[in-house]
């Protein structure tokens, strides 16, 4: 079923309130509202509010099988541009409003100097960007969104320019401009051919009897290297270990939890779109590339020297785990909707959870000053727990989240994922999998044992009174802790409502692989097959 | 036979882009990369052909039907549009790059940045400089010397 009234035009909303937002903010002069609230930070409140309500009405309307199409500017897809929202764009919009207003209270509570230097109104950007790449209907117009998103991630990276966030920050953004431009030839392979860049429109003619053979292949390919690259999968991912970490702690949470997860959006919207073949017949290749991301990112984690380091490396590893349920849906008879499911599902688990433990790692970071918190030769500060213990609680509580212990998210969407590799018989990567689970464990456990047990800081200021050396930070309080809560209160109950969790993600499956239901929702009233002659 | 050269020109383009990225040297990965969107750019502006000698403007109807001139004799304007907004991408992201390697000539104290930017994972800054940027900007630059911006507050 599909929606194109006038409420289909509350989509455009979701680009327009976040630039509003942050033009506004950058046109106005900032001013102090409260002790800790001033105009930016205020837009940025509001802003993430409004768009979290936009999207639970979005998630509200789509379960119930209505895919919103907006026609902007009443120009009629392929020739105009299409945004459209079915259940896997609300889901993801809806993940990226929670977390997006998860990370404000934070930024309010700790941001440094970056808050003067226009930390706010670039993360409405980025929200913007986010947004505009999980509704956009069409590659140029994903393209553009990924612009907006990529080059103010470009300005956060560095925001502060110290000369590790420079020198880290040049490799993010030369490797993403490169897989921009991968994405640009992609572009222009589809243009050139078919002479359409509308998804449903290429659908329809990548069905066409005499393509050349070379065509579906060449386009899966540039595509799958440029969202590869973007969704730091392995060989791919070597921009995101040295810029994460260098970044603001808050910055690093908001990039944890969005950035990455657009490029897996791209793949998951195309791949059972315009190539199922594809990805069954390069099934191998893909399945070896995420069980490769699963083992390096583990390890990577595990070599990471400082907390922050550890837990930005792990990513890939989740990369590796959401891709693998993508490449395991595709088989000779189509894509398999069965197959997405665990892969949404620990998808939107993942996207919860590693923006909480990074914000719980940030705050850790934060008030010792340092992420060495394991011990070794070269470090090792720690003993958090006898001042911390709330922030103890939920970071441990992430942390089994993120490791798979039931009750939480985390479990049900590994346990999806495994049951699907057993169902395939995909036994090798069955055992990187539940082996690179382990090692996370161990990895976190020792984060968390080195933070919150261990040797208590050193005093740093030697020359002054030795007093009051266990607060040396800046600290932080209710706003930094609530919004962590919160995270951690939504994995639980994905967890524990695992059943409805499990058939949200199924519906969003479903729409992912439906590709008549997508075609028709897009062109309405015989447009699309008017222009296709 | 000018597609023939325009293939030639993204060839080239292409090749020493990359020659120009792998040179380990923050000026000559801009100017590679800047190449590199060029070739694509180039690649979107012959994608649909080229037509010579007519603007990407749909001509008025005709009066007779046979007097339309048919689809190919005008220049799509799409890859035009396409091109445009990727120059002003490529462009700004440009700008950005630049002052990004100014800033690394900035933070390395007066070092020349021909000679500081060498990509080789070996000579990694210190850890951990980035936690300490409230102390940093609060600091005069030209304090401590010997000590670079970050160093000087640890």
């Amino acid at each position: 079923m599909t929606d194109s009234s006038n409420l289909a035009n509350l989509l455009a909303l979701f680009a327009i309130i976040p630039l509003c937002a942050a033009g506004g903010s950058l046109l106005i002069p900032r001013f102090q509202l409260l002790p800790r609230l001033h105009t930016h930070s205020l837009a940025a409140l509001l802003a993430g509010i409004v768009n979290l309500i936009l999207a639970l009405w979005l998630m509200a309307r789509t379960v119930q099988g209505t895919n919103l199409v907006l026609h902007v500017g009443g120009h009629h897809g392929p020739f105009g541009i299409v945004l459209v929202a079915d259940v896997f764009s609300a889901l993801l919009l809806l993940l990226t409003a929670v977390i997006y207003l998860g990370t404000v209270p934070f930024a309010i509570d700790v941001l440094d100097q970056r808050d003067r230097m226009g930390f706010y109104p670039l993360s409405l950007f980025l929200l913007m960007g986010v947004n505009g790449t999980f509704l956009a209907g069409d590659l140029f117009n994903l393209y553009v969104f990924f612009e907006i998103l990529v080059i103010t991630s470009f300005v956060l990276v560095t925001l502060g320019g110290q000369r590790d966030q420079i020198r880290g920050g040049l490799r993010f953004v030369v490797l993403n401009l490169l897989g921009s431009m991968v994405f640009l030839g992609a572009v222009a392979v589809a243009y050139g051919t078919l002479g359409t860049l509308n998804f449903a429109h290429i659908a329809v003619l990548l069905r066409q009897p005499n393509l050349p053979a070379w065509l579906v292949p060449m386009m899966a390919g540039l595509l799958f290297v440029a969202f590869a690259g973007k969704s730091a999968l392995f060989p791919l991912h070597f921009w995101l270990p040295c810029s994460y970490h260098t970044t603001h702690p808050v910055v690093n949470a908001l990039f944890g939890g969005l950035l990455t997860k657009v490029g897996l959006y791209s793949l998951f919207r195309l791949f059972p779109l315009l190539f199922p073949e594809q990805l069954a017949a390069w099934q191998p290749a893909f399945l070896a590339l995420a069980g490769a991301s699963m083992v390096v990112g583990t390890l990577g984690g595990l070599s990471g020297d400082t907390l922050r380091r550890a837990l930005s490396f792990q990513i890939v590893s989740h990369i590796g785990f959401i891709f693998a349920g993508l490449a395991l849906a595709g088989t000779r008879n189509g894509v398999l909707a069965v197959g997405l499911a665990p892969a949404i599902l620990y998808l939107a688990h993942h996207m919860v959870v590693k923006t909480a433990v990074l914000m719980a790692g940030g705050a850790i970071e934060l008030e010792l000053q340092t992420g060495r918190v394991v011990p070794g030769p070269d470090g090792g500060t720690g003993g958090l727990l006898a001042h911390r213990q709330w922030l103890a609680i939920w970071f441990f509580l992430t942390a089994l989240s993120l490791a798979g212990i039931p009750p939480f998210s985390g479990f049900t969407g590994k346990l999806g994922l495994l049951l699907l590799m057993i169902s395939m018989e995909q036994w090798l990567l069955l055992a990187v999998a539940v082996l690179s689970s382990f090692v996370t464990l161990y990895m976190i456990m020792r984060l968390w044992q080195g933070a919150f047990w261990g040797a208590p800081p050193p005093v740093r200021n030697t020359d002054g009174p030795a007093a009051a050396p266990t607060r040396l930070g800046p600290g932080f309080g209710m706003l930094t802790l609530t919004p962590i809560a919160v995270l951690v209160g939504c994995s639980l109950l994905m967890g524990v409502f695992g059943e409805s969790a499990w058939s949200v993600a199924n519906q969003a499956a479903a729409t992912l692989t439906d590709v008549e239901a997508y075609i028709d929702s897009v062109a309405l009233a015989g447009h699309l097959a008017d222009a296709s002659h | 036979m000018s597609v023939l050269l325009l293939a030639l020109l993204v060839t080239l383009l292409l090749g020493s882009g990359t020659y120009l990225i792998l040179r380990q040297h923050a000026m000559k990965l801009i100017l590679g990369l800047g190449l590199i969107s060029h070739a694509f750019n180039l690649i979107i502006f012959s994608a649909t052909g080229l037509t010579a000698g007519t603007v990407p403007i749909l001509p008025l109807p005709p009066r007779k039907a046979d007097e339309w001139p048919g689809a190919g004799h005008f220049a799509d304007p799409l890859p035009h549009a396409l091109i445009l907004t990727a120059i002003v991408i490529g462009f700004g992201v440009t700008a950005y790059l630049i002052a990004l390697v100014q800033r690394l000539h900035e933070v390395r104290d007066g070092t020349a940045y021909h000679e500081v930017e060498h990509f080789s994972p070996g000579r990694s800054g210190e850890p951990d400089d980035y936690m300490y940027l409230e102390d940093t900007l609060s600091e005069p630059r030209s304090a401590a010397p010997g000590a670079d911006a970050t160093g000087a507050t640890r």
